[in-house]
Formats: C-alpha cells, sequence, structure tokens
C-alpha cells in the first residue's frame, strides 16, 4: 500500500443552472451572472491504492457519476486537484461510443483506439474482443441490429481487453444474462489480480463487496463515509433500511392500549450494538398491572429496519405462561446463538392478555443492534443445513 | 501521441464517411452525384438563361468547367464548416460518455469534406482530359490552395463548434451566413462583371483568391503575385488559431453543456 494511482484533494464542481438557454448567452457576452450554481461535489479528498479495488456508494445524486467523469477526464473540476498515475479506460455507459451503421467488427476498432490503443494493438486484440463478446457471425452486422444485451456485450469486452491501469465501472455490470455477468466478474476479478486498479461505482452492494476493499459512501457532495468495505457497507445498508423510518413521524417509544390497566415498566436489550453471527442476545421485559388477578403473554418482534418482520417470539405459541397472581411480573427472552448475518434491526415489545390478541402496552427499541460481517454475504440469515455428496457406485 | 492521434483520426474519418452512406442504395456514389448536380443547375441558372460567360481574362470559355473550379473548394469548405457546427453537439453520447480529444471530430469532419472534394477533383481531371482542356503544368498550386483551405475551414469548424455548444441557434445562423458567403464569392460569376465600386471588396473576401488559386491550377495557370493571397492567407491562419484557441478554452465544459 502507499503507491497511490489516484489522488484527489479538495475536489469540486458546480453545475450552472441557467432558467433558459439565452441567459447563457447574455451572461458570455455581458460578462453579468445569469446562473444559479448547483454544488455536485463540495470537496472530496480520497486516495485510491495500486491494485485496489475501490467502490464509490450513495444514493442518486450524491455526486458519484460526477465524480466518475471527472476521474475518467471527460469534465473537469470546478476547483481542487486530482492526480492519476496511469493510463484509465471508462464505462460510464456500455456501448455509448458505438455507432449503430458500423459493424461491430469496425465499432471495436474505433471504441479500443478512444480507448487509446494504437493500430497494431487494435488488431492483436479484436480476436480476443470478438471471442470475449460471444457474438460470432454478428460481429460484421452493424450494431443497430443488435440487442441490448449484445450491445453491452460487445461494450464490456472492449473495455477488459484494454487493459489500463485503471478502470471506471459506472453501474455497469448488469450485463446481459447471468452466464455472461458472471464471465465479467471472473474477468475483473482476474483483471484485480494481475495488478489492475478498479473503481467500481454500483447500487449492487453484492458486487462492491466482491470487488472493492475499500468503500467511499457519498451524499448529497460530500463523503459520508470512507473506508474499509465491511464497515462501510453495513452502515450504508443500515441507513438504507432506516431510511423510510425516518421520513416518518417520530414513533413514540411506548404506547399503552385503551384502559392500560398494566403498562410496561422496563424493556432491556442485553447485548451489544454491535453483534456478529453466532453471538448471544436477550431481553429482559417488567411490567406492572393494577389488578393482581389479570393474566398476560408477551410477544417480541425482531424486525429490520426497513420493517421487514423477520420473526416473532410469543410466549403462548411456546406455551409459557399466562403471568398471573401479582402486581409486577419479569420474564427473560434468549436467543443464545444469533442467525442473523447482516443488518440493523429493531425490537417490537407487546404485553399482551391471556387471549394473545388484546394489546395492554408496546415498546420499540429502534436501532438496537446491528450485525457485521467479515465476507459480505448474501441473505439475512444462516440456515442450519448440510450438503450430501451423493456417491456413485 | 501525435502518431496514436492519427488514428484515432482516421478512425473519426472513416466512421463518418462509412456511417454517411451506410443503408443508402447508392451509397458511395452519392458524393458524385451531389456536385454534377450542383454544376448542371448552376450552369443552366447562370450560364443558359442568365448568359454569363467567364469572359476576358479567364482561362476557359466553357462555364461549366469555369464554375466547377469554384465549386470544388467552395463545397469542401461549406460541408466542412457546417458539418463541424454540429461535430460535438452530435456527438453527445461519445462527449459525455468517453475521454478522448474531442478536436478530432472537427477534424475528422473537415477530412471527410476533403476526401469528397478529392473524389469531385479527380472526376473533373478526367472530364477535363476527355475535352481536352486538362492541363497538369499549374497542379502544384493546390500544394499552396489546399493547406490554407483546411487551415480557413478548420478555424472556422472549430469556432463553430465550440459556440454551438452553447448556444444552437450558430447551426442555422451559419447556414444563413454561408449562403450569403457563397454569393459574394466569385464563383458562378467572374470577378471582371462585378462593378468596380463592389470589386475591391469582394477582392478581400479570402474565398476569392482562394478560388482563383484553384482556377490557376486546374486549368494550366500561374501562381498569382503573392499580394492578392493577403486575404486568403491572414484569414486562414487568423481563423485556425482563434478556432482551436475558443475550441481549447471551452473543450473542458463540453460535457457539462451539451
Amino acid at each position: 500500500m502507499g503507491d497511490q494511482v489516484i489522488s484527489a484533494s479538495g475536489l469540486k464542481k458546480y453545475y450552472k443552472v441557467y432558467a433558459r438557454p439565452v441567459d447563457r448567452l447574455i451572461e458570455g457576452l455581458l460578462r453579468r451572472s445569469r446562473h444559479t450554481s448547483f454544488p455536485a461535489l463540495q470537496g472530496i479528498d480520497f486516495e485510491v491504492h495500486r491494485g485496489e479495488g475501490f467502490g464509490i456508494i450513495g444514493e442518486n445524486g450524491a455526486g458519484k457519476s460526477t465524480l466518475l467523469k471527472i476521474l475518467a477526464g471527460i469534465t473537469a473540476p470546478t476547483g481542487g486537484d486530482v492526480r492519476i498515475d496511469g493510463t484509465v479506460a471508462s464505462i460510464l455507459e456500455l456501448g455509448s461510443a458505438f455507432h449503430g451503421e458500423l459493424t461491430g467488427r469496425q465499432n471495436i476498432a474505433l471504441n479500443a483506439a478512444m480507448f487509446g490503443l494504437d493500430r497494431n494493438q487494435v488488431l492483436e486484440r479484436t480476436p480476443g474482443i470478438i471471442a470475449f463478446s460471444e457474438l460470432g457471425s454478428f460481429i460484421d452486422q452493424p450494431v443497430k441490429t443488435y440487442s441490448t444485451g449484445m450491445v453491452m456485450r460487445l461494450g464490456f469486452a472492449i473495455a477488459v481487453q484494454v487493459e489500463p491501469d485503471v478502470l471506471i465501472i459506472d453501474e455497469a455490470l448488469s450485463v446481459g444474462d447471468g452466464y455472461f455477468q458472471k464471465k465479467c466478474m471472473t474477468t475483473l476479478r482476474q483483471y484485480l489480480d494481475r495488478g489492475g486498479t478498479l473503481l467500481l461505482c454500483s447500487h449492487a452492494m453484492y458486487y462492491i463487496s466482491a470487488f472493492c476493499q475499500r468503500v467511499m459512501w457519498m451524499r448529497e457532495g460530500h463523503i459520508e463515509q470512507y473506508g474499509p468495505a465491511q464497515q462501510v457497507v453495513p452502515e450504508y445498508e443500515g441507513y438504507l433500511e432506516g431510511k423510510t423510518d425516518r421520513s416518518d413521524e417520530k414513533q413514540p417509544i411506548s404506547i399503552a392500549g385503551p384502559g392500560a390497566p398494566a403498562r410496561l415498566m422496563e424493556v432491556v436489550f442485553e447485548g451489544k450494538g454491535t453483534l456478529r453471527r453466532g453471538d448471544p442476545v436477550a431481553v429482559d421485559i417488567r411490567w406492572t398491572c393494577e389488578d393482581p388477578n389479570a393474566s398476560f403473554h408477551i410477544c417480541v418482534g425482531l424486525s429490520r429496519m426497513d420493517e421487514v418482520v423477520v420473526a416473532s417470539f410469543l410466549s403462548k405459541r411456546d406455551e409459557i405462561g399466562p403471568w398471573t397472581g401479582a402486581r409486577f411480573h419479569r420474564v427473560r427472552l434468549e436467543i443464545p446463538n444469533l442467525p442473523l448475518i447482516k443488518g440493523g434491526y429493531k425490537l417490537y415489545v407487546f404485553l399482551l392478555a391471556e387471549d394473545a390478541l388484546h394489546i395492554f402496552d408496546t415498546r420499540i427499541l429502534d436501532d438496537v443492534f446491528r450485525v457485521e460481517f467479515d465476507e459480505y454475504p448474501m441473505g439475512i440469515v444462516e440456515i442450519d443445513h448440510r450438503w450430501l455428496k451423493e456417491e456413485r457406485e | 501521441m501525435l502518431k496514436h492521434s492519427f488514428f484515432l483520426l482516421g478512425e473519426f474519418t472513416r466512421r463518418d464517411f462509412k456511417g454517411r452512406y451506410a443503408g443508402s442504395v447508392m451509397g458511395f456514389l452519392w458524393s458524385f452525384v451531389q456536385p454534377l448536380w450542383s454544376l448542371a443547375l448552376f450552369t443552366f441558372l447562370f450560364s443558359t438563361i442568365m448568359k454569363v460567360s467567364p469572359g476576358i481574362g479567364e482561362r476557359t470559355e466553357n462555364f461549366a468547367i469555369f464554375l466547377f473550379c469554384g465549386l470544388l473548394p467552395w463545397m469542401a469548405v461549406q460541408e466542412g464548416v457546417i458539418r463541424a457546427t454540429t461535430a460535438i453537439t452530435e456527438n453527445a453520447a461519445l462527449v459525455k460518455k468517453m475521454s478522448f480529444p474531442s478536436g478530432l471530430l472537427v477534424w475528422a469532419v473537415v477530412l471527410a469534406a476533403l476526401l469528397h472534394e478529392a473524389i469531385a477533383l479527380g472526376l473533373f481531371l478526367v472530364v477535363l482530359g476527355v475535352t481536352g482542356e486538362l492541363s497538369l503544368s499549374g497542379l502544384w498550386i493546390l500544394l499552396i490552395a489546399v493547406p490554407l483551405q483546411i487551415a480557413l475551414t478548420a478555424g472556422l469548424g472549430f469556432l463553430a463548434a465550440a459556440i454551438n455548444v452553447f448556444f444552437r441557434d450558430t447551426a442555422q445562423i451559419n447556414s444563413m451566413l454561408l449562403q450569403g458567403w457563397f454569393y459574394l464569392t466569385p464563383i458562378v460569376y467572374p470577378l471582371s462583371l462585378v462593378p468596380d465600386r463592389f470589386g475591391k471588396y469582394l477582392a478581400l473576401n479570402p474565398l476569392t483568391s482562394l478560388v482563383a488559386l484553384y482556377r490557376e491550377a486546374l486549368l494550366g495557370g500561374t501562381m498569382p503575385p503573392a499580394g492578392t493571397l493577403a486575404p486568403l492567407l491572414i484569414t486562414s491562419a487568423l481563423a485556425l488559431v482563434i478556432g482551436i484557441t475558443v475550441f481549447q478554452r471551452l473543450k473542458p465544459v463540453f460535457a457539462d453543456e451539451i
């Protein structure tokens, strides 16, 4: 490490927004400002090391594409400094450089030349590009006759065969069918293994985690977080999951039922804020009631931050309780072996009547814990399983 | 670096050339038909109806030949400037998504226009050979005329291409200006027909010198005195410098503005 291939400091980009086209002309002629500025990047500092995969994530409009365009040399920053040490090839949009009337083969030459290859290199790599794209005899047909998938395959084939020092890819991995996607990913992996540097911008956290050691999370033109993928990606996912929640009115922590002859006193989550799969967790619940003869059941709900209910724990279903004969009650729910593998979670605790239908009181523990991981997992739980290898006779 | 630029320029020119005729039945033949059609129309209009003749001091009595000498450079300048005007805006997808020297897009259309001219020129030389008016003695003058013509076309093209990114009305204004320029250049009439009080202004028109150079070159003439070339020389050099300077200045924001 320490060998930086890209270093950016104080990178800024402001777009001029004109109400009418003529305003631009008036501004140019009279030197009087007729525009409003839209800040797309407001001071970005980061470094990319040679040979690493570097991810850029964030919501739409966060400034990712603007940043990539600056790095690709397509547009100039308004302020700040960026230094790139090596050749750059960028796929900001697959196939955008193709001319529909020319054949696939002719477009290969044009496109590869735009990526900086000279005539001999183009001749040398064309067979590889054609083979990779798997277009077969279509390669000598005009590109306008291609399907979207075929255009993307050819575009990707060219970019990876160019073998740049830095490859910039913007959301281009959803190339064609599953088979071709896998092929692209294998190729990117090999490119990284050979020491290439990859800058990947994607909404698919699976790709980001698969290829990137470090990730930059951008938000409204700023860097929100910047660090190891296994740290930044869960934070970002948690933010996305919680976003719908946050936009709502703040939910009351305790919702008392009608009449409320009973209420939850204390609900304590026992466990660290950040957990790993397999960690033990427990919830300690205490409640009080006016009538010692009343009977109660307890329900605990486990939800992801985006309100997907992951699991529920109901005392009645588990044939525990009902609790009765006292004015104070206490129960503890233990989960010895947490099967969750990623994400941020909240707990709902319901104090129920004996019928387990009527709710006396509710308590919500918002954002109560978060599950971390080393290697990005698909899915949210680990399910007990085994593989049986069938023996041939 | 320069070598790669030439390679890329070749690819762009090929793209322009192939892309333009792809899918049409006559294809490449159109580059012959277009100048012949103009030639036929103008000859009918100016020679047959209006009885314009090349007149004294010109190297041919044949109006069609006289006209074609002027049409050749004119068509290349016109095509080059008009197509350069939209060279950047028409290739928005390229400029916004790829990193490459976008000036090559302008050079490519200027070069394509020059190739069309070369084809028409070849045709013209064959016709001259058939009519027995072919003389190769002045052809070397083209070595001076063509570079000046390229500089003029490219310079104006770069300027128009850059301005058109910010001000799309440029393309419309340009075609009007070019129409005016065509009739203010002694192409369909000889300079000798122009009243004296206008003639001296027409002599300042750089295209007047260019057309004169072509007529000398193609009809076995001699190099005109250097003084008459001054308007062309100065305009071409200025156009090229100003055009490229403005283009380079505005280039970094093309991708934001298209």
